[in-house]
């Protein structure tokens, strides 16, 4: 049986502490290794075999007549559980084979949760995100969404050299304010007229001049190609007296 | 109101970190506590303790790691919308996507696409949500469109400044 042993030593040679008399010291103290063996270690350290012990390096205590050391032995409570001499490791199942009736029943239990599952991933996925995967993609990439229609009005913007005059590059252009702070939203009418669809935008635009400007503008839906066509672009500037650049006047 | 007396973008870091942080700090709390009273000794005093314990550490923790998702996300938005001079969903889905991607950036970069995926499609979808509630919002009160007729400013494209309007 390995037991474990803690031993603690405290020797006291002088004042000081010499450890160049250490192998001095194995020999000296070392017990035939069939009997329980004490061995000098550093204090508080535990002993785990006996042969690991003349591998340790620094002793604190040595050898000579006047070191006088105190030796206390004590076994751990709880060494680690031996091993059984066959390496299997065995585990019990608790129950016994399941019977043909508990196993319908735990493949009815299963079909439900499946259901159960099927549903909760139906909704979320095609419902909700379903929804709105379609909202965010009809505004990002159908040509007749607001978004793309403000894209277009702001890159004509842009490129009409009135407009650069007067705000100066860059010019930035931009929504509604939310409540948050982001300005994405644009404002915009849709109505018919004479069957057709039209809108009707009005955004903002800056540029490094202090003044503002607020373009409005109309399209009309083109039925044969689906897309937009601008009926009239303009903007008006908040400087005094006002002042306004038609951009394009297509009526 | 249209104007306010200042630009949004720096200052919508510092709100979108806040805000976030605090989400999470509450969330976190009142999942921590109910954790850590059922992970405590019976008592209800350990209880309690167990519980208070459990929120004061973790709590932070969740609140900061969600503050630092909203902090970076908000940044990426702010310089996005400079460098493109305008505001709309897009820069929304590329910058959840960025933050996505940036903070998964310790795990090597199959990770980074993913949390990348992961992220603007989770924009993609709140930006969708914010769309649809704007829509139905605005849609409550339905206005003919602002000039019936065409507007006065296109009468006279010819006139220079002795145009005066209302």
């Amino acid at each position: 049986m390995a037991n474990v042993y803690v031993v603690r030593a405290m020797c006291i040679h002088g004042v000081r502490l010499m450890p160049q008399y250490k192998t001095q010291l194995r020999l000296r103290y070392s017990l035939p290794s069939g009997f329980s063996n004490l061995y000098f270690a550093r204090p508080g350290t535990a002993g785990i075999s006996a042969g690991l012990f003349q591998k340790l390096d620094s002793l604190y205590c040595v050898g000579s007549a006047p070191s006088r050391c105190i030796f206390t032995e004590t076994r751990l409570k709880n060494p680690a559980p031996e091993r059984k001499p066959d390496n299997k490791v065995s585990l019990k199942r608790s129950a016994p084979p399941a019977s043909t009736t508990q196993k319908v029943k735990e493949a009815g239990k299963d079909l439900t949760y499946l259901i159960v599952v099927l549903i909760g991933i139906g909704i979320t996925v095609l419902v909700i995100s379903g929804g709105l995967f379609y909202v965010i993609f009809k505004e990002l990439f159908s040509s007749s969404s607001p978004s793309k229609i403000f894209g277009d009005a702001l890159k004509k913007c842009r490129a009409h050299p009135e407009i650069i005059g007067a705000l100066g590059e860059p010019i930035k252009g931009y929504g509604e304010t939310s409540r948050r702070g982001r300005r994405r939203h644009v404002s915009h009418v849709e109505y018919m007229k004479d069957g057709v669809k039209h809108i009707q935008l009005k955004f903002y635009i800056e540029g490094s001049e202090p003044i503002k400007g607020i373009v409005h503008l109309d399209a009309k839906e083109n039925p044969e190609s689906g897309r937009y066509d601008f009926r009239y672009i303009f903007v008006d500037f908040d400087t005094y007296p006002k002042r306004t650049i038609i951009v394009e006047d297509n009526r | 109101m249209e104007e306010y007396a200042r630009e949004p973008c720096p200052w919508r870091i510092v709100d979108d970190c806040g805000g976030a942080f605090t989400m999470g700090a509450i969330g976190g709390g009142i999942f921590q506590s109910i954790k850590g009273f059922r992970n405590a000794p019976v008592g209800m005093s350990h209880r309690l303790h167990g519980s208070l314990t459990a929120v004061k550490i973790r709590a932070p923790q969740l609140g900061g790691s969600f503050a630092i998702w909203g902090g970076l996300f908000s940044t990426i938005d702010c310089g996005l919308v400079k460098v493109r001079g305008k505001e709309d969903p897009w820069n929304s889905i590329t910058s959840g996507a960025l933050t996505g991607a940036i903070l998964a950036a310790r795990n090597g970069p199959m990770a980074m696409v993913g949390s990348a995926a992961m992220g603007g499609i989770l924009l993609a979808l709140i930006e969708g949500a914010g769309i649809m509630l704007t829509r139905f919002a605005s849609t409550q009160f339905p206005t003919g469109p602002q000039f019936s007729d065409d507007p006065t400013q296109l009468q006279n494209p010819t006139f220079g400044e002795y145009r005066q309007y209302q």
